[in-house]
């Protein structure tokens, strides 16, 4: 009996590929799948700007006969996936999740979609997000309020939130996002799901619309950890036509998956890692530190003296970069940007020039630490944000003593590390709140130790189940 | 972290923005000082912290180089 749209929407990546690749699932029951949990849930998710039905459909076919033909283009080969829409589709629209890009068509795939459509990944569709990639929401004035498929009243997080709602309600296999201040790894944590934020450099920025070009990266959002290490060495490598690509070799992803974490040193900053929480949050993230501690690792507090001023140079880098990007734009058609992206953009061209160098000046320095650091961990673990998905549409949020604080300040207060210093990290989703909301902590390893965050998260997983329950949408 | 007023109103925010060419329509400008008065003290009080002298030498990061990933060196 042929497996219903519910049971092969439920498959992970991997177990997709292996069917697929043993022929016992067809790309087109694959996408058929994923095309009717998008009708049935997308209403109201608002996860998608755009679904390549047609196109989905044809390239399946053309998967199947490819493999038919005894030709499998890669890991991906018949997996369809999502990517969120500042990433350029050729001859598709990319708007950006804007209206001043509503009608762009570009001319040429980003390097990222090319290396998915090479390794045999279907673009099913282009997923909603925060207004130009600059906030935290994903409260969309032009394609709709994304919303979080665990409990469609709260948020999902952002930027890039529907590609996190679009993987947690089962209508892909992985989503490519994008992260500057924490773009990736906020919505994974909000939405119970896996998502990498690269080294700096890892990953081509190519054919991406930029919102902080010191900071940007784009990576992989999946279910479970062995997803995340095969999508992302699917995009992961050199790229001629990014200046700021890496040339540093890539290894094998997928290779220390099953090694376990014997041995492992974990850091934890005092005074700042498990600082100004809610309750639900700490518990959750102690929780899986002392099951790492139970797998074998060992725990080690690491000061970091410049730890503090972080959320302050995130938000002046975050700022300036994109106003520039943005000058032309922001004088001559303001009115089609949303209330909160024109108000920070103006805020970013009104910031000093020597209030940016000194914020970019901190950031050497932080690294610096953190690269000391290193010497002795092999990895350092936080919560991914302070707090569990709020209301759809809140600007403000309660962490402690019933003290409302401002959305962008504090959903930075962890992830704004990694995107400072450069650093990868990997969110790992390790708990849920009283409300069944999910809690995820933060993997920050060292440069272009991509595969050591993958170690963790897989041995976590080898020994949780958070990452297989699902919404009930 | 902020120890100071950010001294941001609507007659300071007049001056700003004609230095950066840009024009607030209305209700805009206390939606872009309330942003600016909570960041500015802050972003100050990184930049004193900067200026101190055992950071003389701290260079912008910019761009990165990685040359000795595995080991965490530079």
């Amino acid at each position: 009996m042929s497996p219903t749209h519910q049971e092969l929407a439920d498959l992970t990546l991997v177990e997709a590929a292996s069917l697929v690749d043993r022929r016992e699932v067809s790309p087109v029951e694959l996408v058929e799948a994923c095309l009717a949990r998008i009708a049935t849930t997308d209403g109201r998710l608002r996860a998608y700007i755009t679904v390549f039905e047609d196109e989905a459909r044809a390239v399946a076919r053309a998967a199947e006969g490819m493999l038919a033909a005894g030709h499998r283009l890669g890991p991906l080969h018949g997996i369809p996936v999502s990517l969120k829409d500042n990433v350029a589709v050729k001859g598709r629209r990319t708007t950006a999740g804007s209206k001043v890009l509503a009608d762009w068509v570009p001319d040429e795939d980003a390097t990222v979609t090319a290396r998915l459509k090479g390794a045999g990944a279907i673009i099913i569709g282009k997923t909603n997000m925060h207004e130009f990639a600059w906030g935290g929401t994903s409260a969309n004035p032009h394609y709709g309020f994304v919303r979080n498929p665990w409990d469609p009243e709260r948020f999902p997080a952002g930027s890039s939130g529907g590609s996190g709602a679009a993987v947690a309600a089962r209508t892909c296999y992985g989503s490519i996002g994008t992260d500057t201040g924490g773009s990736i790894r906020l919505p994974s944590a909000l939405n119970g799901l896996v998502g990498i934020r690269p080294t700096i450099g890892r990953v081509s920025n190519h054919g991406i619309i930029p919102l902080a070009w010191s900071m940007d990266t784009a990576g992989p959002m999946t279910r479970t950890v062995e997803d995340c290490a095969v999508m992302f060495a699917a995009i992961a490598g050199h790229d001629p036509k990014d200046q700021a690509s890496a040339t540093v070799p890539v290894t094998d992803y997928t290779a220390d998956l099953r090694r376990g974490v014997e041995g492992l040193r974990i850091g934890i900053v005092p005074g700042y890692f498990f600082h100004h929480l809610q309750p639900a949050v700490h518990e959750a993230v102690a929780g899986a530190l002392d099951t790492l501690r139970g797998l074998g690792a060992t725990v080690v507090d690491v000061k970091i003296d410049n730890i503090h001023g972080n959320i302050s140079a995130q938000l002046t880098v975050e700022s300036c970069e994109p106003s520039t990007y943005h000058q032309a734009w922001l004088r001559e058609r303001p009115e089609d940007y949303g209330e909160d992206v024109r108000t920070l953009l103006q805020v970013g061209e009104l910031l000093l020039a020597t209030q940016y160098l000194q914020a970019q000046r901190y950031r050497s320095l932080l690294r610096r630490e953190f690269l000391d650091a290193f010497k002795t961990v092999d990895v350092f673990l936080c919560p991914t944000l302070p707090f569990t998905a709020t209301p759809v549409g809140a600007t403000t949020v309660v962490i402690e003593d019933g003290v409302e604080e401002d959305m962008l300040s504090a959903i930075m207060q962890f992830t704004g590390v990694p995107s400072l210093t450069g650093l990868p990290s990997l969110n790992v989703p390790c708990g849920f709140d009283h409300d069944g909301l999910p809690v995820g902590m933060q993997v920050i390893g060292r440069p272009f130790a991509e595969a050591s965050l993958f170690r963790v998260g897989a041995a976590f997983q080898e020994v949780t189940d958070f990452h297989r329950r699902a919404p009930a949408l | 972290m902020a120890t100071e007023p950010s001294g941001i109103d609507e007659d300071s925010l007049r001056a700003l923005v004609r230095v950066a060419g840009i024009s607030l329509r209305e209700g805009e400008a206390a939606a872009v000082a309330g942003v600016l008065a909570a960041w500015i003290p802050d972003a100050n009080e990184l930049s004193r912290k900067m200026s101190r002298l055992e950071h003389r030498t701290v260079t912008p990061a910019t761009t990165f180089t990685h040359p000795l990933a595995d080991t965490g060196e530079e």
